[in-house]
């Protein structure tokens, strides 16, 4: 599975990590998208949780997936109107993204002009922001400015 | 819906005086209004008030003991939703099963919104920031992820307004009107917010972006007020002085993976949900009301965004898929039009009541009280939600 890059620091509020979600926010600080398998069926599942919910199985591991999404939809929040942390970071591009083989969704901001938020369907790679404590935030690059910094 | 021979009827509505921005009264001051009124319209007495439920409790609202305590009622049935506007369908159905159950004769069903511009300012205790569900392990249940910046409904809600339109072709005067309608109903009804603020498609293009496709019009208001409703069974109400307005049909939210997203619909694929082709549901709310859709002489729907009206009308079959804004387009959403929606103004400019001046104003239809604003001989009104709960009173 290819590595994700740091693209940055994570200026938002702290994720809320907890002993059975560390795994995730830890491994994306080491460069690893890392989500839940179901041990007996194989379903990787989003959002994270304790039991699978196709088969209910709470035997799972935890699987590096691999980092290539598109878009399935993609905004600029031009106001923060909630957290004034995000009052510094706006305009940002913040996106929903369908992982290629995973089967997932996953949501994160895309680090890209604000002007030209990404239409469905464009190739994104993951990425990750480092954030305190030893954990990542997930975020996505451009498919093409990815290969510009391989 | 009935149960054990019962049926309910909301016999009794009222407001807080005033809605608007900035009332100066607290949310207990506007809730005893709002009460006091409902119970001067059917002509009940606090002493005959034996149950209370309220979805919006403190700060920014107030909570059920507070209010019986305040106000010196004496209830054996209480019950007490989340403060979020999901739970207006809830809280009718929850309390007519509680009569039609024999758990209380008159159930009161009061709500409170007061904003941080507003009294709230006063009250301290508005923790948090946005929704703070949007940190959970699930994110929010608008779709907010707080970690990413879409850490309020509006911003969430955003991408699937931005999702419905790539998918659909739909364009900002698409979105556009639906506010300029549900404007235009305001401007018929004295108590709306926005009565006096007329919007065009060029004053709305000239409002900036705040996330994704939506300007500051196709978000609901955040504002001060208050709003009761008052049920009992039918044959309490045929004493009352008012005419008592049929609780006909109920149906739940639904709850599952592809309606985890509140705001969305299913199939539009957001959120955990598979992007599939709009599959028609059965709304068991018609064969409980023994109506059919196209009975439904008036529609409300819980416009806390404006690409909400789409969600909905596609979701209850109203129109096909991506039909929505051609639909809006083509019928309106007026008074006049073929079915009305939202003929107070809605969330976007009566106010934001948590959907529950939807019921008031359902029931002041029903009994013709609507003046300019009357849906002309309207005996079947439906509420509606995206994420799939349903009411239908009847006259």
């Amino acid at each position: 599975m290819s590595r994700l890059r740091q693209v940055g620091a994570h200026r938002g509020p702290a994720p809320v990590v907890h002993p059975e979600t560390e795994p995730f926010w830890r491994g994306l600080a080491e460069g690893r998208l890392r989500l839940q398998r179901c041990t007996p069926c194989g379903t990787v599942r989003f959002p994270l949780g304790p039991v699978c919910w196709r088969c209910g199985s709470f035997d799972h591991e935890w699987t590096d997936v691999a980092t290539a999404g598109t878009v399935s939809a993609a905004v600029t929040v031009r106001r923060a109107t909630g957290d004034p942390l995000w009052a510094g970071e706006v305009p940002l591009v913040s996106a929903q993204i369908d992982m290629d083989s995973a089967g997932v969704r996953l949501p994160g901001r895309i680090l890209c002009d604000p002007d030209t938020p990404p239409p469905h369907g464009t190739p994104v790679d993951a990425a990750y922001l480092a954030a305190a404590d030893g954990y990542g935030v997930l975020c996505f690059v451009l498919r093409e400015s990815s290969q510009e910094g391989s | 819906m009935r149960l054990g021979g019962t049926d309910v009827c909301v016999v009794g509505v009222g407001t807080s005086e005033q809605f608007g921005f900035d009332l100066g009264r607290s949310p207990m001051r506007l809730q005893a209004e709002a009460f006091t009124a409902a119970l001067a319209d059917c002509g009940l007495d606090r002493a005959d008030v034996d149950g209370f439920a309220t979805a919006h409790g403190s700060p920014t609202g107030v909570d059920y003991e507070e209010f019986t305590a305040v106000m010196g009622l004496d209830c054996r049935y209480v019950d007490q939703a989340w403060a979020h506007g999901r739970w207006s369908t809830g809280l009718v159905a929850h309390a007519s099963l509680a009569i039609m159950a024999g758990l209380a004769d008159v159930v009161a069903i009061a709500n409170t919104v007061t904003n941080g511009r507003g009294y709230a300012r006063h009250l301290g205790g508005l923790g948090g920031h946005g929704t703070v569900e949007g940190l959970r392990d699930t994110g929010g249940g608008h779709g907010e992820w707080s970690v990413h910046g879409v850490d309020t409904p509006g911003a969430a809600t955003s991408l699937v307004a931005q999702r419905y339109m790539e998918r659909y072709g739909a364009a900002s005067e698409d979105l556009a009107r639906i506010g300029i309608g549900f404007r235009e109903n305001a401007r018929l009804n004295p108590m709306a917010i926005l009565r006096d603020k007329p919007l065009t498609q060029e004053s709305y293009l000239r409002e900036p972006v705040i996330s994704g496709p939506f300007r500051r019009c196709d978000y609901s208001l955040a504002n001060d007020g208050a709003t009761c409703l008052v049920l009992a069974a039918a044959d309490r109400a045929a004493d009352l002085r008012t005419h008592g307005v049929r609780v006909a049909g109920a149906q739940s939210i639904r709850s599952n993976r592809d309606s985890y997203v509140l705001f969305s619909r299913p199939g539009l694929g957001v959120g955990f949900a598979d992007e599939t082709p709009l599959r028609p549901e059965h709304h068991p709310v018609y064969e409980m009301a023994g109506v059919g859709r196209d009975d439904v002489d008036g529609l409300y729907v819980y416009d806390s965004f404006s690409s909400n009206v789409w969600m909905t009308l596609e979701r209850f079959g109203f129109c096909g898929e991506g039909e929505a804004p051609g639909w809006i387009a083509s019928h309106g959403l007026g008074v006049g039009a073929a079915l009305p929606v939202n003929t107070n103004g809605g969330l976007l400019s009566e106010g934001h009541f948590g959907g529950y001046n939807h019921l008031v104003e359902m029931v002041r239809q029903l009994r013709g009280e609507c003046g300019p604003r009357q849906i002309a001989g309207a005996e079947v009104l439906q509420w509606t939600t995206p994420w799939g709960d349903s009411l239908i009173f009847t006259r």
